[in-house]
């Protein structure tokens, strides 16, 4: 979901916004704790890459990290995708009943 | 615009986490608060503030653990050991010296029940020794004072729990539980004051 976030929010795609993104599409609220600690394992893992911006006095003087997704994050996304698409396959029919 | 809660945030420093994710952390909280502030108001803003700060500490600690080296560990160790010390010197000094006030008769301790007033007396030299030493460990440790502090804490009350357990009479119940609490929560107490007051940890 933080993946699909940071695609999501493009250009906007920092601590924040990802956590506000999340949160209101999961209708949780994650810490922001959470938050970060997903997106350092996802850093780690080289399906992000994330850049600092200069200090901003809103945030106290610091500087905001912005993230984007890499190669090797679109192709996790994509992989996902289709392996939930094969979970989902034949579950449900046309009138979302369960078959 | 108000400030962040300052000593909240210095908090948040003392956990001795990874420099970067700390620094992103506080930053979105204080980015977020700046935001409450003007939608919901300073108290409601204060109060999202404190509640995040709180939900954000277990994930900071674990960014620790998982950052620390051996030779970290071994620094945190040693600074456990080291404040042991110096509280156990500390507390055998506070009580010489209200004995010796007691008998010579400037501490007057109650005729009437001295073994309750003896306890009080010693609760309290215990809890202020307590303090210092979660002051100390922070001191000594001085990348993550919280975690020293707190660290400190565990190790007297689980001493405590033990000299408990194998005392003569087994007080369960309040008392079994409350002095190793009360003496974790003066250690973290110490080390917080100690983290609030270290220069570089004030942010501009």
């Amino acid at each position: 979901m933080v993946l699909l976030a940071v695609v999501r929010l493009g250009d906007e795609a920092h601590g924040l916004m990802i956590r506000r993104d999340v949160s209101a599409r999961a209708e949780h609220d994650y810490s922001v704790g959470a938050v970060y600690t997903t997106l350092q394992r996802l850093e780690t893992k080289g399906f992000l890459r994330s850049r600092t911006t200069g200090p901003l006095p809103v945030r106290g003087g610091r500087s905001r990290r912005q993230f984007k997704v890499t190669a090797a994050g679109q192709r996790a996304l994509r992989d996902a995708q289709r392996v939930t698409a094969s979970v989902w396959m034949g579950l449900f029919d046309s009138a979302g009943e369960a078959t | 615009m108000t400030s962040v809660p300052r000593w909240t945030e210095s908090i948040l420093h003392g956990l001795g986490t990874d420099a970067g994710i700390r620094e992103d952390l506080l930053g979105d909280l204080a980015e977020e608060f700046a935001s409450r502030e003007t939608t919901d108001g300073t108290v409601a803003a204060r109060r999202w503030y404190y509640r995040e700060s709180l939900r954000a500490i277990p994930h900071l600690v674990r960014d620790w653990r998982r950052h620390a080296s051996p030779r970290d560990v071994r620094a945190l160790a040693g600074a456990v050991i080291a404040s042991l010390m110096f509280v156990l010197t500390v507390s055998v000094v506070l009580r010489l010296t209200v004995h010796g006030l007691v008998m010579l008769g400037v501490l007057p301790v109650s005729q009437l029940a001295p073994a309750a007033a003896w306890s009080i007396v010693g609760l309290l030299l215990a809890f202020n020794t307590a303090v210092i030493g979660g002051y100390a460990a922070a001191r000594m440790y001085s990348q993550a004072p919280v975690v020293a502090a707190a660290a400190l804490g565990a190790t007297w009350s689980g001493f405590t729990i033990v000299a408990l357990l194998i005392a003569p009479e087994l007080p369960w119940g309040t008392r079994a539980f409350a002095i190793p609490m009360a003496l974790m929560v003066a250690t973290v107490g110490g080390g917080i004051a100690r983290a609030c007051r270290a220069p570089r940890l004030r942010t501009p």
